[in-house]
């Protein structure tokens, strides 16, 4: 915890290896020869084509780093081409049949989707979700009156929205899928020994509007909160438990200061606020917290790397604009300014009495206006959120944690379909994640075998 | 910078009053738990674990299986013998198996006191273990149950627990663990193996025990 | 030396390395000979080494009345008198002195500058070396290589971006950290059926398992699902890993917990025949969590059930009438009292991993005299994310610039490799062949990496050469 400022190193500097990391070009240049491959489907997938996780490569990347003949920004392609009727991964599928088929050539788990002929088994659905949405295992009536239906999809659905309606979804399934947003931690939480902010906020809100088919835009979008009773309140909320600084523990703040016009959701909560941010002038750590786990970005993996002309300026003089640095800088520091404004823990005695944490300053720091989100510019967090929400990224970001959640794992590529299906469909569902989750239970990722 | 160093300087005293009470709380235990419960300050360590991500967990198209995570894997439990949630299993009577003990080998995680914010993508080692011992509590402990309620017995009704069952009886019991246990009729080869049991010099109540222990540990309860 | 190239070994394993099931991938991987165990000590939150064994008397970052360390070039801070504002004595009052007088000769000190100031991402660098070796951690390529057959081969009593897995999907299942949460109760989940009913007993669990495993080839689950990863592994680890431990006894071995205080008997449970060893060393082990790991850590090694321990500190004090001995949130406390919490959570550590070295020091490997102390064949890695601000007094912030400290018998120990600037207390790296110092350079977190990979006998592709640092027999 604290002030978390990010100063990653490049991959350039240690090796040919890591160029192909480096330089976003090969990753565009192949989805530019091969677009239908399965990792070109979106900025998060588009390195996974060559990296395990990068910069590791894999045994496609390294092929491509032994038959580079020149820098990688211009020779990728050359080598990309010089290996197609190779088989990197050893799986029995050429490096061209992987990529034009749907398969990975630097995965030998995953193949061309030809071979896939699956069944969708109502049985085994109902098994799934049962388990996964109402915590619950498939009781033998139950599976009974499945037998018996001659509708077994609507007996499906009637049983899906009993689970998403239960105590069990929104109290306990919902809040661990919130736990890696919040990242709670109780030695300066709720009742800890030295408390910076209440994270109940923060999982009652995550909880309220990923329910009851409620809009998740609103997780970055929300200028209400969520009280005890589930209720939801507007304005400013107090602080459950008084300041303390004379007494046997330490309260800095608590409650909902931040005026609520300046609010966006679950990135504007004290606790968001006060434990990414901590005491940096530029929150590195809140915009990248953001950025991975509401766009599915994560920039110390090299992910979501749009680098903005003339940055990193370095505007907090942490030496950042050494090469090293700046391959990841120069996207993290825009991404960044728009929450300069916004407090992290705030220690004076006047500003404990007053419960500053993680309220709005204007003159807190002058970069406010200077942001920008996937190279588009924002002149304030409130910007930042509403394109977030709104982006392809924060759809398919959602549509990946509820489909993890289910299965524990990724689509497979010839689930591929399937799940682009689902995040296309939220705007008309309305953002409901109630819909998104009936949708997943429809495909054969979730309810097929093989016959 | 300097600014907020000096601020900082301001929570000196608040410091200072730090006493030796602080660790002495209760611990919020977070939603969807009982809470209010005392929590052992050895459970503390911080953040996560493991990760659901990437194509680690990836597997030949449609040979997946879900994992029948702590909550309905304890419901099947609870429900299928119907039993008391809160006490069918604790470890040396007092923490619960769930819950505590074994929790994030059943695939759940614990961020609020040990900071694990992400669970298990798979059952790990451990997992078969903690799987054996809570299907035991929870069979032991229906069957001893139903030896105290004898006619009114739940589920060990098929059969005296002080007798030696039948071919027919053994099958009767063994349909309805597969009821309870895993939602479907047992098939015929199901109910030969079973069936075979009569072989083994086992006295009624432990066969019934066993029998109850191989079908609620069987994978197919749980990789759904 | 060990190779493990990796394009070979997945061309040679196929498949099945990379849904790991094949327990023979990591011997072809490894072809070890002997065991050797690593126990990396994650220092979490930020372990300024200008604070610990490179601590100077002037410049940026002075200490006052430095204890002579004769013989060696490694220096020590001395106990300060810290506390918590005033209120709480804090510290544990142990000298840095102490822990070179006993294994200076085992002790280096190397230089590096990190990545990364964000504490999980830098916990997890510090790992795997950013990514050194395809991604592999320090704890998973120890246990492939020396930790088969092992039940739980890396066990994982840590949070944080220490515990994170590695990015190598070729790492097979066995050898991923397994997460102990609360190491007293462990125990319990070493063995199925040990204290539950007295009518399962070993004879009627046999029939029991023999019956689940006949039921299992019946069921319709078997015929759609095999082969299938999650399928496989789980009847794989069922079979062999609960066996191993229960025939091993593993539950007495592993159980901590005090029988004065807990029913042990009544449930027909036994304390570790070692209890007593390792509470001499470990004295609040049931009320500590950092000493209950690392006896919970010297016991899976000892009896043969891991090779590869990772180790963390509680975020909370140990607030006790005499005081804390750790600081709140670890070493990150330095943001409120730089020197406070670095004195008091290197005593803390150091007191840890000298009552480790210890009871390593004291033990043959497997019981048996003739292959050697476990000592002889460990490296203890006293891991960090980052250093620290460099400064006498206050509050200080994430600094790039730090070392690591390492205890080995199979180092090039009671040296300093790298140097650092008196002035700034800023570090600087060495040539890994000669060890020379060089001030142009910088270390880093592949170089951390490489070192231990080097003293282990691993080799990777891309692995630097640190002959220097090695110690040669």
């Amino acid at each position: 915890m604290d002030v978390r400022l990010l100063l990653l190193v490049s991959f350039l500097s240690f090796g040919a290896a890591n160029e192909v990391f480096g330089s976003a070009a090969a990753g565009a240049q192949l989805c530019k020869k091969y677009p239908t491959s399965t990792y070109c489907d979106s900025e998060v997938n588009s390195c996974k084509t060559c990296h395990s996780t990068s910069p590791a490569l894999n045994l496609y990347g390294e092929d491509i780093r032994v038959h580079l003949g020149g820098p990688v920004d211009t020779a990728s392609e050359a080598a990309m081409v010089s290996i197609e009727a190779a088989d990197s991964d050893g799986d029995g599928v050429t490096n061209l049949d992987e990529l034009l088929k749907k398969g990975a050539p630097g995965n030998a788990a995953i193949k061309p989707s030809a071979a896939v002929d699956l069944v969708y088994d109502p049985f085994l659905a109902l098994k799934r979700l049962k388990a996964i949405y109402c915590g619950q295992s498939l009781t033998y009536d139950l599976a009974q009156k499945l037998a018996a239906t001659a509708d077994p999809k609507a007996l499906l659905h009637a049983e899906l929205t009993a689970c998403l309606a239960s105590a069990y979804w929104k109290d306990e399934a919902l809040a661990r899928l919130a736990d890696k947003k919040i990242q709670p931690l109780a030695a300066v939480g709720y009742n800890g020994n030295v408390v910076i902010a209440d994270f109940r906020w923060d999982y009652r809100l995550f909880t309220y509007i990923m329910s009851n088919d409620r809009d998740a835009r609103d997780l970055l979008a929300a200028q209400y909160h969520v009280d005890e009773s589930g209720k939801r309140v507007e304005g400013r909320q107090g602080r459950g438990q008084l300041p303390q600084i004379f007494g046997s523990r330490i309260v800095i703040a608590g409650g909902q200061p931040l005026v609520p016009e300046r609010r966006a959701g679950m990135i504007t909560t004290q606790w968001f606020l006060s434990f990414y941010t901590m005491f940096a002038p530029l929150p590195r750590n809140t915009a990248s917290q953001a950025y991975r786990e509401y766009l599915g970005m994560d920039i110390a993996k090299g992910e979501g790397l749009q680098p903005i002309p003339n940055e990193p300026r370095d505007v907090d003089a942490r030496n950042v604009k050494q090469p090293a640095c700046a391959v990841c800088h120069s996207t993290l520091d825009p991404l960044s300014y728009a929450f300069s404004t916004y407090s992290g823990i705030e220690t004076s005695v006047l500003n404990i009495l007053e419960n500053n944490s993680g309220t709005y300053n204007a003159g807190r720091e002058p970069w406010e206006a200077q942001g920008y989100l996937m190279s588009k510019p924002v002149k304030s967090l409130l910007e930042w959120a509403d394109q977030a929400r709104n982006s392809d990224p924060f759809k398919q970001n959602i549509a990946r944690m509820m489909f993890r959640q289910a299965m524990s794992r990724d689509a497979l590529p010839h689930e591929q379909e399937e799940f682009d299906a689902m995040w296309k469909s939220m705007p008309a569902d309305m953002y409901s994640i109630n819909k998104l989750v009936h949708r997943l239970i429809d495909t054969k990722a979730f309810g097929g075998r093989r016959p | 910078m300097k600014a907020r160093r000096r601020a900082l300087l301001l929570i000196l005293p608040v410091f200072a009053l730090l006493s030796a009470s602080c660790n002495q709380r209760p611990k919020w235990t977070g939603f969807g738990r009982s809470s209010g419960a005392a929590v052992p300050e050895t459970s503390s360590n911080s953040i996560p674990v493991a990760s659901e991500t990437g194509d680690v967990g990836s597997s030949e198209p449609g040979l997946d299986l879900v994992w029948k995570r702590y909550r309905a894997f304890e419901d099947g439990l609870v429900t299928g013998l119907a039993l008391n949630k809160a006490t069918f299993c604790q470890e040396l009577g007092k923490q619960s198996c769930i819950d505590k003990v074994h929790l994030t080998f059943l695939g759940g995680n614990d961020p609020f006191e040990a900071g694990l914010y992400e669970r298990a993508q798979t059952p790990t080692s451990i997992t078969a273990v903690a799987v054996d011992r809570v299907v035991l509590y929870a069979c032991s402990q229906r069957l001893e149950m139903d030896r105290v309620a004898a006619s009114a017995a739940v589920v060990f009704k098929y059969f005296p627990l002080s007798g030696t069952p039948t071919s027919d009886q053994l099958k009767l019991q063994a349909t309805d663990l597969y009821h309870r246990f895993l939602a479907r009729d047992p098939e015929a080869a199901e109910i030969t193996v079973i069936q075979s049991l009569s072989n083994k010099g086992l006295a009624a109540d432990k066969l019934a025990l066993m029998m109850c222990y191989s079908i609620g540990t069987s994978a197919e309860n749980i990789l759904l | 030396m060990i190779k493990s190239n990796r394009r070979d070994a997945l061309k040679s394993f196929g498949g099945l390395a990379v849904l790991g099931l094949t327990g023979n991938a990591a011997n072809l991987l490894a072809q070890a000979q002997g065991k050797k165990y690593i126990f990396t000590i994650c220092a979490a939150g930020g372990a300024n080494i200008a604070d610990c064994f490179l601590a100077q008397s002037t410049g940026a970052a002075a200490y006052d009345n430095m204890p002579t360390i004769n013989g060696s070039p490694l220096r020590a801070a001395p106990v300060l008198s810290n506390s918590i504002k005033g209120v709480i004595n804090l510290g544990n009052g142990y000298a840095q002195e102490t822990f070179l007088k006993k294994f200076a000769a085992d002790t280096l000190v190397m230089t590096a500058e990190v990545s990364s100031v964000n504490h999980n991402v830098a916990g997890k660098r510090a790992v795997t070396g950013d990514n050194a070796n395809q991604g592999r951690t320090l704890p998973e390529a120890i246990a492939m290589a020396y930790g088969q057959g092992l039940p739980l081969a890396n066990l994982m009593l840590a949070g944080g971006g220490y515990s994170q897995n590695g990015d190598d999907i070729t790492v097979p299942d066995q050898y991923r950290a397994q997460v102990v949460a609360d190491p007293l109760m462990f125990a319990f989940a070493t063995h199925g059926y040990k204290g539950i009913s007295k009518l399962a007993g070993e004879a009627e669990m046999k029939i029991g398992r023999d019956l689940r495993q006949q039921l299992e080839a019946a069921s319709r689950l078997h015929t759609q699902f095999q082969g299938g990863r999650a399928f496989e592994s789980y009847i794989k680890n069922r079979d062999s890993v609960v066996e191993m431990l229960e025939k091993g006894d593993t539950v007495t071995k592993l159980m901590l917990l005090d029988p004065a205080t807990n029913e042990l008997e009544k449930y027909g449970f036994k304390v570790s025949a070692d209890i007593n060893l390792v509470r001499e060393k470990f004295q609040n082990l049931s009320t500590d969590i950092f000493e209950a790991r690392l006896a919970l850590a010297f016991l899976a090694t000892k009896n043969g059930l891991s090779n590869a321990v990772t180790i963390s500190p509680s975020n909370t004090p140990l607030i006790a009438s005499r005081g804390t001995p750790n600081s709140p949130i670890a070493f990150d406390w330095s943001h409120v009292d730089h020197r406070g919490a670095q004195n008091a959570m290197w005593s803390y550590i150091l007191k840890g991993v000298d009552g480790l070295i210890d009871l390593l020091k004291a033990t043959d490997i497997d019981g048996d005299p003739g292959k050697g102390k476990m000592w002889s064949q460990s490296l203890i890695y006293i891991a960090t994310e980052f250093g620290r601000d460099k400064v006498k007094s206050g509050g200080s912030g994430h600094n790039l610039n730090n070392g690591v400290v390492m205890v080995s018998p199979l180092l090039n120990g009671n040296k300093i490799f790298g140097g650092i600037d008196p002035e700034t207390a800023l570090t600087y790296g060495f040539i890994g062949d000669t060890g020379a110092p060089d001030k142009t350079k910088m270390m880093k977190e592949r170089d951390i990496y490489g070192v231990i990979a080097q003293a282990m006998g691993l080799s990777y592709m891309g692995r630097g050469s640190y002959k220097a640092v090695v110690r040669t027999t």
